[in-house]
């Protein structure tokens, strides 16, 4: 199937969106929501390793046999996770602290390994950069959204800004977790399939316009 | 002997010991640049402490991994847990140790700022502020903000240590649902209230 820019970046944040449409990634989203600054770091951290990591995988997809495709992939997504660890603790220590074991966690993300398999490994380095980058983008604003949801109605804040006096002890919960997350899943469904279906009509009356034209000049 | 050489089999090996030898060296090369030295995570712990960005002067009084055996016996409690590192910034004891009988056996470890003041020739102490380094089985710790440990700041009263259990001792209230994980806390500061008061 023929790529096309729009396809892969709508692909990447809404059609396909790793999180609220393919499901994958589940662990980090349900664990790291808790603040909308979490969400930002942690799909920073992704993006940047599925960036990296497509790239290396497209560029090296003819040198990589088949039959250890798997194992190679994995060391090549866990190289450039060991590199965001480094650089987070180096440069960035606070988003490090506050990802804690998640961070180590993105070598065994479905998302990554995902793409990798079905997407870097068939195309083009430049067709793969970009599928990281979308996807990346669809992750990261689905955390950020998430977290920012889920600490303000847990917290009263908003990228660590007090913003209202109150507390809902639920949101900032694993409970709270679940339900914000079945929540977003349930309304990004609703809106897509809404919009999906406004195409789809669009589209069956472009095809019957031109037929009762006809039927009209035939009268 | 040439067949395999040309076989799948050797080129999937040659492929991933290549893999590893790039990666790994580019690895090894990256951590030597980017490694973050124990004397740079001491003066990280202090800024936090200190909430500054400056660099902070202090002096190394005790470090377990560099201690001897007899200096480590009086900074370690059974039941309690052990105090890790003491650092003397001005008139300030900074002291980090680690509290036992978390959940499912687990520990805190946390940052205990502790100002020395002389009243009527005695040496007075008080928490000034304490702050999470790390834990060990204890998830919930994260999701506690500084707010949470500003209830160990106050003066020293001889040994009276912190517990969760009211009527005895300086009671806290335990974190709703993890009463261990706030059993580890307290202990984690107890440890540097056993050892003041044994001074």
């Amino acid at each position: 199937m023929k790529n096309s820019f729009k396809k892969v970046a709508l692909g990447g944040v809404i059609t396909s969106n790793p999180t609220l449409k393919l499901v994958l990634g589940t662990c980090p989203t349900l664990a790291l929501t808790t603040a909308a600054m979490n969400g930002l770091g942690m799909g920073a951290a992704v993006t940047f390793v599925l960036i990296c990591s497509n790239l290396l995988i497209s560029l090296l997809r003819k040198v990589i046999p088949n039959q250890v495709r798997i194992p190679a992939f994995v060391l090549i997504i866990a190289t450039f996770v060991t590199i965001v660890r480094l650089a987070l603790d180096k440069f960035l220590p606070p988003i490090y602290e506050s990802l804690g074991l998640y961070l180590p966690l993105i070598v065994v993300n479905c998302i990554i390994l995902g793409r990798a398999e079905s997407f870097a490994s068939k195309n083009g380095v430049g067709w793969s950069i970009l599928d990281g980058l979308f996807m990346g983008i669809g992750f990261t604003l689905a955390l950020t959204l998430m977290g920012a949801v889920r600490e303000f109605l847990g917290y009263g804040t908003l990228f660590n800004v007090q913003i209202m006096n109150f507390q809902i002890g639920f949101f900032s919960s694993s409970a709270g977790a679940f339900f914000t997350y079945a929540v977003f899943i349930a309304v990004f469904s609703l809106v897509s399939s809404l919009i999906s279906n406004k195409r789809k009509r669009k589209a069956f009356a472009k095809t019957q316009t031109p037929v009762q034209d006809c039927a009209k000049e035939v009268e | 002997m040439a067949k395999f050489f040309k076989s799948t089999a050797f080129k999937c090996t040659i492929v991933l010991v290549c893999l590893m030898i790039v990666f790994g060296g580019g690895l090894a090369i990256l951590n030597s640049l980017w490694s973050v030295s124990p004397e740079e995570r001491t003066m990280r712990a202090l800024q936090k402490i200190y909430d500054t960005n400056a660099e902070i002067k202090y002096e190394t009084i005790y470090e377990e991994d560099s201690a001897k055996e007899e200096d480590k016996k009086d900074k370690q409690f059974d039941g309690v847990g052990k105090i890790n590192k003491i650092y003397q910034v001005g008139d300030d004891l900074i002291f980090q140790s680690t509290g036992e009988k978390g959940y499912n056996n687990g520990t805190i470890t946390v940052w205990v700022q502790v100002k020395t003041t002389i009243v009527s020739g005695q040496n007075q102490y008080t928490i000034e502020k304490v702050v999470l380094e790390g834990y060990e089985k204890q998830t919930l710790m994260s999701q506690l903000k500084s707010s949470y440990y500003e209830k160990f700041n106050g003066a020293i009263e001889g040994d009276k240590t912190f517990t969760t259990e009211a009527g005895s001792g300086r009671h806290t209230n335990p974190i709703s649902g993890a009463t261990k994980s706030a059993t580890a806390g307290n202990n984690a500061v107890n440890c540097v209230i056993k050892y003041l008061g044994g001074k």
